[in-house]
């Protein structure tokens, strides 16, 4: 049977089978996921399974897709439309700081393992990469539309594009997640945090250092 | 069995093992990688595969773990770039620049996706995470040092601490990698280091 991409949410059975291996890839990862512990773990028998996600490799690729969508799901609650509202350019600058801070910190590292995770066993799966590209396609728009705003107001610089902007400053977060997981010297977490500010600041506000 | 992580193997058969597994991983990744498939390929019986890589989890950590130290084989050819003698600040932020060109080239596209696959791939994998760990600090010793060296000759700003905007400056390029793959923007490499370079230049040298 070919692979069937299945991030739910679906029927309570296929929802319990993918709880189960979203625990298991969050444990031991996709490679220690066996068939007999999802059955096992979801009370079903290997049909059932086969039948809501095609075979093992369509269980996988759906348990990854569900954990990258519910850590934009966290990413997008993380940015509402009030968290950039501002009356003046200290105000926004104060609330975009605020955002930034929420997203290096370190209750935001077990969410930005995961994207990493996701993203990089997606690029060698067609279907798992264009799920992800449309689910993360729309998920700028409300950023972008803040930072437009205050691009008017002139409160950032005018000769920047903020949607490629943001693309760049969020996507080099993947570094963060690299850094805390692959090296070990001590502080390095804080300055790799403490540069990124460093980075976005002269890029956005042209600040000088 | 337990996986054995055998990236460059002395023994021969172990070899064509690690380079079929390789081919296998690099066009179709590492779920469609079959043991059978790969001893037929590599002229030799399952136990042998077992004997040098403990299991098929073995192999494709191997396999990982090999395209990961080409990788940053590559990557320090790059670096080399800055670690050129330069006798002014101007010749040094023209080797900056250098670097950077190289490391953003469209040409290494394919590169930035493998370290981002690999790293995604080791995520969950404590043995193989620790190896990239150990490996991945002593690739950037050669420019960590041109930085030094650099901000000896005030050429950088003093603030700067080299080991630290290393290790940032070269994290993010996974950024690009994830971008140029899952983002809208058929050639993001541009504008995204155009703002990278920016950024490093104000850090580095204190201008925009």
């Amino acid at each position: 049977m070919t692979l069937i991409l299945n991030p739910g949410p679906g029927t309570p059975v296929a929802d319990r089978i993918l709880d189960v291996a979203k625990e298991i890839l969050g444990e031991v990862g996709e490679a220690g996921l066996r068939i007999e512990d999802v059955m096992g773990g979801a009370g079903v028998q290997a049909p059932v399974i086969y039948r809501h996600f095609g075979n093992r490799e369509g269980l996988v690729q759906s348990a990854h897709l569900a954990r990258f969508l519910a850590e934009l799901q966290q990413g997008s609650e993380t940015f509402r439309a009030e968290t950039l509202v501002a009356v003046d350019a200290g105000e926004f600058r104060a609330a975009f700081d605020r955002l930034l801070d929420t997203i290096l910190a370190e209750e935001h590292r077990e969410a930005s393992f995961v994207r990493f995770e996701v993203l990089g066993v997606g690029t060698q799966r067609p279907l798992l990469t264009e799920a992800i590209r449309v689910a993360q396609s729309s998920n700028y728009a409300q950023p972008v539309a803040a930072l437009e705003h205050a691009q008017e107001q002139g409160w950032i610089r005018s000769d920047i594009v903020v949607s490629e902007f943001l693309v760049w400053a969020v996507s080099s977060i993947l570094g963060l997640a690299a850094v805390a997981k692959f090296r070990t010297e001590p502080g390095i977490i804080d300055q790799w945090a403490a540069t990124h500010r460093q980075a976005i600041h002269t890029v956005l506000f042209g600040d000088k250092l | 069995m337990k996986p054995k992580l055998n990236p460059m193997p002395e023994s021969d058969v172990a070899r064509r093992l690690l380079e079929a597994a390789s081919e296998v991983i690099e066009t179709s990744g590492e779920a469609s990688l079959r043991v059978q498939e790969i001893v037929e390929a590599a002229g030799v019986q399952a136990p042998v595969l077992y004997r040098h890589f403990g299991n098929r989890e073995g192999l494709v950590q191997s396999v990982h773990l090999a395209r990961f130290l080409r990788e940053l084989t590559d990557e320090a050819e790059v670096f080399a770039i800055l670690a050129r003698a330069a006798g002014s600040k101007e010749e040094f932020r023209s080797h900056f620049d250098g670097l950077v060109r190289a490391a953003a080239d469209p040409a290494r596209r394919d590169r930035r996706r493998t370290r981002l696959e690999v790293l995604g791939s080791a995520m969950s994998r404590p043995e193989l995470s620790e190896l990239i760990g150990k490996v991945q600090s002593s690739t950037y010793v050669q420019v960590v040092d041109a930085l030094i060296a650099a901000q000896k000759q005030g050429w950088i700003r003093a603030e700067v601490e080299p080991v630290s905007f290393v290790a940032w400056a070269s994290s993010t390029m996974l950024g690009l990698a994830a971008v140029e793959h899952y983002g809208a923007s058929s050639d993001p490499a541009d504008w995204w280091i155009g703002y990278q370079v920016e950024a490093c230049r104000a850090i580095l040298f204190g201008d925009d």
